[in-house]
């Protein structure tokens, strides 16, 4: 039972991050790709752990998922945030194809 | 299964590699970081994923290594940014 469950959520993971991946080629705009490479891969890593912690399932291993998942989704909006400020303070004009609301 | 495992480690290296393909067609900095920083997580999950292929907790511990790492990357490009940012708004001026 704990197979499934970890190549069920393996795969979710890794299906968010290729299509990070592929929104990583396809958009051209600097604030579109902080965008998907931030919330792309944290989901996948997030799935990731938690099928490695139904493939172990002791205390330990989950303790190390749990550490990790709280970290990632505490630094990766910090920098991303980051480089979003450094990029908007330097303020060129955006890509030709972004659309203003 | 193993192979199940190879499989999604195969995908996930080929998500590697299209961060490396956006990594080299860039020409602006800012750009060529963002591709980094998507590098780093990537390869954070492939370790993740071998982690399970060879059935082996050990490599969690470098998982939390590699991210703080990535952390400390991000955020010291993003700084170098935005002080070249300052030095050609003062040339500028």
């Amino acid at each position: 039972m704990s197979e499934v469950i970890t190549a069920v959520f393996l795969t979710l993971g890794v299906v968010w991050i290729f299509l990070a991946a592929t929104g990583l080629l396809k958009f051209k705009d600097f604030f579109y790709k902080v965008h998907i490479v931030t919330k792309g891969p944290s989901l996948g890593i997030l799935f990731i752990l938690i099928g490695l912690s139904a493939r172990f399932g002791d205390p330990t291993t989950i303790i190390k998922c749990l550490t990790i998942a709280a970290f990632v989704f505490i630094t990766v909006p910090i920098g991303s945030s980051l480089l979003a400020l450094a990029e908007y303070e330097n303020s060129e004009e955006a890509s030709p194809k972004t659309q203003e609301n | 299964m193993s192979s199940f495992y190879a499989t999604l480690l195969g995908l996930t290296i080929i998500a590697l590699s299209m961060g490396f393909i956006s990594f080299m067609k860039q020409t602006k900095l800012s750009h060529r970081v963002v591709a980094i920083d998507f590098m780093g997580l990537v390869s954070a999950s492939v370790m993740g994923i071998y982690c399970v292929m060879v059935n082996d907790p050990i490599y969690l511990d470098i998982i939390i290594v590699w991210a703080l790492v990535n952390f400390l990357g991000t955020v010291a490009f993003s700084i170098y940014l935005q002080q070249e940012n300052a030095r050609n708004k003062e040339q500028k001026s």
